[in-house]
């Protein structure tokens, strides 16, 4: 409702201010051409990002200072923290980062926007910045009209400074103009009633701009002009801090519970910090005051001391927050919980997947990745309560005899209901994301993309399978026949076997012990499977079994083959890293159907 | 001169063309190496006195140990 109303008003005030001063369109449009390209600036960083950004922010995040430096250079480069913001939340959601490094990057990003600051204030105001818009912008869609990605990425880069020094230019000259006419210094409000006045006014004007870049470069351009006052313009910027914070939350909002976490450490700190600046207002400036003199900045450049004020006031926001920051952790991660379900068995949805990584090739590759290994791990429950067997056994160092002897619950669970609500919407998620993951993802991704929707549907068809095997194991685990006991028995330990093997293959970086059991893997499919070995007829001829508990059995080995198979092709695929060495290898060490036939005949 | 025919002469000036299969190489040697210390490690546990089940264990992974070394064995041959 409120946004019905707001939309057409704010049309109307624009339009009415544009027929009443040509100087007030001017810098609205200098802020929106400003605003224009900040969007394609960012534009031509995401179409680098696949390789590079992504791979940088991966690399570079394993430690706090390390995080905060990755803001610090990456926004000053792209000029750009809400890009910064989005793509750690990107990476967040996706789990490739932990919230306390998001947080290092996301403190480091808002005292990368100092730069900003410095190079308008120092650079962009002295020169006459409009002149170097026009060769980048002709070159800017020069590149853009080429066809390779890079090209039209620089292309971008190049349209979107262009755009950025028009937007500047227009800014300064509006604020001169308006000079002559209107003198806005005169609404100057002093003391702590200006602080909080300007304080609330740079919240808002930097909520409608989205960017606190823009509010920024139009507090500097009309400090320069005069047209406000400097302790005013200081609570503007401390204002545009704060409201900053929107971007962040409206990119945390579509995101996972780690994004919204966040964005609620960026809202944090920003708040803090903008009280810490309004508490502490005169010690800072006379901090700043200081700084100017030892830089040799003269007392009057108050657009210069804006920009010392706006990296003092952001250094110190870090320098306090820094030792808080596991307790900040802590915090958001007690106060925004994941929804919990609240019948026995509990809905799973997807963890990582999420649309804002699709932009980068990398990350949504990592995320795919992650969510499938999510998928395998609600089918390891599945298969194993199934079995009637307790998950925390198998992955014990217990002999696997007494596994087995351990059941899950008195009751078998219902395979169907927990694939609705464990794995159903997870499965289909994957297959939706892949496909619109490999819009745009070069050829060889794209293979590597294939070899994991297989994974994924390997994982779905064990569970089909356990799901057909389940009835008999229920029906044979206490039958009186003691030979068919026996069987569902082996039958229980050959898959107990199997993934407690790949739960070692999924936790080792050790690469002789994933091709050793690899190849056991595949080796005692073959050899557990009583039809190729003898058993059943040997059961058969000697009538130890009925002929229905004999077809019984040879359905079911059927299935038994199906999830060892299966479940052996998906550890292949999903738990050797596709950059290790292994994963280069796979031709040269995978064992192959006729060797392992080879292995058994050696044996018999 | 074509950027193509620049970057094949660098590549070509650098010995950078055999580099997937040099890489390939060196992983596998590398795996061999730690594929004949774990079987180092397999005989000495044999030498042990052990119980039927577990000597029949790691029986079974001595064999699977020596049929990777012999196979990466070749393949390093055939590279």
């Amino acid at each position: 409702m409120t946004k019905n109303i707001f939309f057409p008003i704010t049309l109307i005030l624009l339009a009415y201010g544009f027929w009443s001063s040509p100087n007030f369109k001017e810098i609205s449009a200098g802020i929106a051409i400003f605003l224009f390209g900040m969007l394609s600036l960012e534009q031509g960083f995401k179409s680098f990002s696949g390789g590079v950004l992504d791979k940088i922010l991966k690399n570079s995040t394993d430690k706090l200072y390390k995080s905060i430096a990755f803001g610090v250079v990456s926004t000053s480069i792209m000029q750009s923290s809400s890009l910064v913001s989005v793509l750690t939340i990107s990476f967040l959601g996706a789990g490739l980062l932990t919230l306390s490094q998001g947080i290092g990057v996301v403190f480091g990003a808002n005292l990368g926007t100092t730069t900003g600051a410095w190079l308008v204030a120092g650079y962009g105001l002295k020169v006459d910045i409009g002149a170097y818009a026009m060769p980048m912008l002709v070159f800017g869609i020069v590149f853009i009209f080429q066809k390779s990605s890079s090209l039209k990425g620089i292309g971008y880069i190049l349209t979107g400074l262009g755009f950025l020094f028009l937007g500047i230019a227009y800014m300064k000259e509006g604020f001169e103009a308006f000079k002559s006419t209107i003198d806005l210094s005169a609404y100057a409000v002093g003391g702590i009633k200006g602080l909080l006045l300007f304080t609330l006014i740079g919240i808002f004007a930097t909520v409608v701009m989205q960017s606190s870049h823009a509010t920024l470069v139009l507090i500097i351009t009309a400090l320069s002009a005069g047209q406000i006052s400097y302790e005013n313009a200081l609570a503007l910027a401390i204002g545009a801090n704060v409201g900053t914070t929107i971007t962040a939350i409206i990119g945390g909002m579509s995101s996972n519970i780690e994004g919204k976490r966040l964005a609620g450490a960026h809202l944090i700190f920003n708040v803090v910090t903008g009280l810490i600046a309004i508490i502490f207002i005169y010690q800072i400036i006379y901090l700043v005051d200081f700084s100017a003199a030892k830089l040799g900045i003269q007392a009057d450049n108050y657009t210069l001391k804006l920009a010392i004020f706006h990296t003092i006031f952001n250094t110190i926001g870090i320098v306090v927050m820094i030792p808080f920051i596991n307790r900040l952790v802590i915090f958001l991660e007690r106060v925004l919980q994941p929804k919990k379900s609240t019948d026995e068995i509990g809905y799973d949805g997807v963890l990582y997947l999420n649309d804002s990584v699709l932009e980068f090739p990398q990350s949504a590759m990592g995320a795919l990745i992650r969510e499938t290994k999510h998928l395998y791990d609600n089918a390891f429950e599945i298969i194993a309560h199934g079995l009637n067997l307790k998950r925390s056994k198998i992955v014990s160092s217990m002999e696997l005899e007494e596994v087995i002897k351990y059941t899950h619950a008195k009751k078998f669970i219902d395979i169907e209901d927990f694939y609705e609500k464990r794995i159903k919407d997870i499965y289909s998620e994957i297959i939706l994301f892949s496909t619109k993951a490999q819009a745009s993802m070069p050829p060889k991704s794209i293979e590597e993309l294939y070899r994991l929707k297989l994974a994924s549907r390997d994982i779905v068809e064990a569970i089909k399978n356990t799901k057909h095997l389940q009835k008999n194991i229920v029906k044979f685990s206490a039958h009186p026949n003691q030979y068919i006991k026996k069987e569902y028995a082996q039958i229980k330990f050959s898959l107990a076997e199997l993934l407690r093997n790949i739960n070692i293959i999924a936790t080792t970086d050790e690469e002789d012990v994933i091709v050793l059991l690899l190849s056991k893997v595949r080796i005692n499919t073959q050899k557990y499977d009583i039809l190729s070995n003898g058993k059943l007829d040997e059961l058969i001829r000697n009538r130890f079994i009925t002929n229905q508990m004999a077809t019984s059995l040879m359905n079911d080995s059927v299935y038994v083959y199906n999830i060892r198979n299966k479940l052996c092709n998906m550890a292949e695929v999903l738990f050797i890293e596709a950059n290790s060495d292994l994963a280069h290898l796979q031709e040269e060490v995978q064992i192959t159907q006729s060797e392992v036939e080879t292995i058994l005949e050696k044996k018999e | 001169m074509g950027a193509k025919k620049i970057i094949k002469n660098i590549t070509e000036f650098l010995n950078l063309t055999n580099f997937t299969v040099n890489s390939k190489r060196k992983a596998l040697k590398d795996l061999l190496a730690k594929l004949k210390k774990k079987r180092v490690k397999v005989l000495r546990e044999l030498k042990k006195d052990l119980e039927i089940q577990e000597e029949k264990e790691l029986q079974e992974e001595l064999e699977l140990l020596s049929f990777h070394i012999k196979k990466a064995k070749k393949k390093l041959a055939d590279m």
